[in-house]
């Protein structure tokens, strides 16, 4: 579906202007359409990753040790990530290749991914209130840093003068309705409901109302269905 | 010798992401008849009813002294095998001249000069008008010839559907065109007695412009050289239609559409002046398919070629289905630039009804993105009539004033003619085009 940046109405893929209000819709408002065929889980999730971590390792290395081994563990990890995905992809186009053309659609096809609107609103540390939209796909938690690569979705510079939050901090992925945390490999942690610090590699799932903190930064998750 | 006509089925996109979503496609069906002059067929016999209103406001703005004007020069200009009939109605309607007294022009024109004396009142019944001439245009009857019922009225009628109605039962025999002077006159009428028969809607603004018009309708009948076309269109398995316009010469829409049991639709164009494409815009929706060539629709296109018989054109409509992100973002600028063209005339539409319901603000909404489309494709005349039209919803609120209707006639007649484009212009998008 195509958001109406002017009105939020949510129109059919390939339509030019707004059903309900004219306006005319740019392509960038697209939310991202996997291709259906295709047995790659998130291929897009993986070369994002590999995005970050390749960034990473070009960068000039994190003055805290800690973190330098997190990020190099987490860019190897990526590496592989994308290895297998890009496999992965040259294989599904040969599977669909096989199939004759004038064959019906697949069942999977007729499933709508499930929509959901996304956001961290902050309630401590920083200014109460702000809001962080979510994107669909993964969304980059952190200090926004083009030495180091960093370029946030979620950028808490005004909101972190201490420095608590690590410029690369935690990743939360909006997909098919599932919300979830990762640190990926912070200095100071990442706490879901007070629990026990996250580790890397290992995602959380949040439901609407948990309270994450990202350095000393407290949020609210809000997670609502779209329209 | 060349094809009496070229028919064309081209799609927005011919490359789809083959995604997990459904989506639109626009199909565009456009007939093009030669023109005269290269050796396509000989001219048609006219046979015209004119219908004239003889009504108390006519007097106004000498509009009854150009339609005599008017109706006078097209008497001047008919063959002697041409059939003319003149109807003038007030309370009553009253047969000034008939078709088969065309062989005396001079009589005609005297009886036409003397159209206020006629003893018929002063109110406006249009469907008695309309009745006069149908049974006229039936006296001179022949399929070789151009049966049009012409009606001009600068206000509201009585029984206005009884007028909807006698065009429709006889459309299958005759087309009507209209015309509307003034602003008292009900439009959405009078655009829908022409858009169902095959014939035009005109709205004249100043009266001085009523000559102009006679003339056009004299020379568009004369420019036919293909008659009775017809677009059909078969749907594959799967692919829903969404909405239907005709696009070319005029944007209108064209309802709710419907599919027969087979998955058929089908849009007669009437008949088809040389040179003038006629086209209509389909809105489809495709389901979501692996990468593969797939057949969405056929269309044809049915016609008859005077003294020739008939004909028909298909053609068969193919989009690919691809993962190539690049490939799939490629359109088609002829049919893109009429997309637009369409889109800019149902925002004005949807404008109309929001005002009727008392939604100022959201119709002011919908005209400023009207705007930026016309701005964009770079219509001058169109946004200057839809910012003038704005610009009086602005200040009176309504569209209840006579400067309010006056504008949105003005808005109305701009967005729904189709821009032609230039021949530079339509270069540069087939170029861009290529496969």
């Amino acid at each position: 579906m195509i958001k109406c940046n002017d009105c939020g109405y949510e129109n059919t893929e390939g339509l030019e202007y707004c059903d309900s209000c004219g306006a005319a819709l740019t392509q960038a408002t697209s939310s991202a359409t996997q291709p259906a065929p295709s047995p790659t889980p998130s291929e897009t999730a993986a070369t994002q990753h590999a995005a970050h971590a390749g960034a990473e390792t070009q960068a000039a290395p994190e003055t805290s040790t800690p973190q330098a081994q997190a990020a190099e563990t987490l860019a190897s990890e990526a590496a592989a990530h994308v290895a297998s995905a890009e496999a992965e992809a040259v294989k599904a186009p040969a599977a669909t290749a096989e199939a004759p053309v004038a064959q019906a659609p697949e069942a999977p096809a007729a499933e709508a991914p499930v929509k959901v609107n996304a956001k961290l609103r902050i309630v401590r540390g920083g200014r109460k209130g702000q809001e962080f939209p979510l994107e669909e796909g993964n969304n980059l938690i952190g200090r926004f840093d083009p030495e180091s690569g960093a370029f946030p979705e979620v950028d808490l510079e005004a909101d972190d003068p201490e420095a608590k939050v690590s410029r690369k901090h935690a990743i939360i992925k909006v997909e098919n309705g599932k919300v979830t945390i990762e640190d990926i490999g912070s200095l100071n942690g990442t706490y879901v409901n007070r629990g026990p610090r996250l580790q890397p590699g290992q995602p959380v799932e949040l439901k609407n109302g948990d309270e994450i903190i990202v350095g000393k930064t407290f949020f609210h998750v809000i997670i609502e269905p779209a329209n | 010798m060349a094809d009496p006509v070229v028919f064309e089925a081209l799609v927005n996109r011919e490359y789809v992401l083959s995604s997990a979503e459904n989506f639109v496609l626009h199909l565009l069906l456009q007939a093009t008849a030669q023109s005269k002059g290269n050796g396509a067929g000989r001219r048609l016999p006219l046979n015209l009813g004119v219908v004239i209103d003889r009504s108390g406001s006519m007097y106004d703005e000498r509009r009854l002294e150009f339609v005599i004007e008017a109706v006078k020069f097209l008497v001047d200009n008919l063959e002697p095998d041409d059939r003319v009939a003149i109807v003038a109605f007030a309370d009553k309607a009253q047969v000034v001249a008939s078709g088969d007294q065309i062989h005396d022009k001079e009589a005609v024109k005297r009886a036409i000069d003397d159209i206020d004396l006629l003893e018929i009142g002063g109110g406006t019944q249009m469907a008695l008008g309309m009745k006069a001439a149908i049974e006229e245009v039936k006296k001179s009857l022949s399929p070789d010839r151009l049966n049009r019922v012409l009606v001009l009225t600068d206000g509201q009628t009585y029984e206005e559907m009884a007028c909807l109605e006698l065009a429709r039962a006889n459309k299958d025999l005759m087309s009507f065109s209209a015309m509307g002077v003034g602003v008292e006159f009900n439009e959405k009428l009078l655009m829908q007695i022409a858009q169902d028969t095959g014939g035009k809607y005109h709205y004249i603004g100043d009266s001085a412009e009523i000559p102009k018009i006679f003339e056009d309708e004299l020379q568009g009948l004369r420019a036919v050289t293909v008659r009775n076309g017809r677009f059909d269109v078969v749907l594959s398995q799967g692919v829903q239609i969404r909405e239907a316009f005709r696009a070319s010469p005029e944007i209108y829409s064209l309802g709710e559409p419907l599919l027969d049991a087979d998955r058929k639709i089908s849009y007669a164009v009437g008949d088809l002046e040389g040179g003038v494409p006629s086209a209509v815009l389909i809105s489809l929706v495709l389901p979501p398919r692996k990468p593969g060539v797939v057949r969405i629709a056929q269309a044809a296109f049915h016609y008859e070629v005077p003294g020739q018989g008939e004909s028909s054109i298909k053609k068969d409509v193919t989009v690919t289905y691809t993962l190539d992100r690049a490939q799939a973002s490629k359109a088609n600028g002829r049919v893109m630039n009429l997309v637009d063209q369409v889109a800019i005339a149902k925002l004005q539409a949807k404008a109309e009804e929001e005002l009727k319901r008392g939604n100022v603000d959201r119709a002011t909404k919908l005209l400023s993105n009207a705007i930026a489309s016309t701005q964009r494709v770079g219509n001058v005349k169109a946004t200057q009539a839809l910012s003038g039209f704005m610009e009086q919803i602005k200040k009176t609120q309504t569209l209840e004033s006579r400067a309010a209707k006056t504008t949105l006639l003005q808005a109305q007649a701009v967005v729904r003619k189709t821009q032609m484009l230039d021949p530079e212009a339509l270069k540069e998008l087939q170029s861009s085009t290529e496969k």
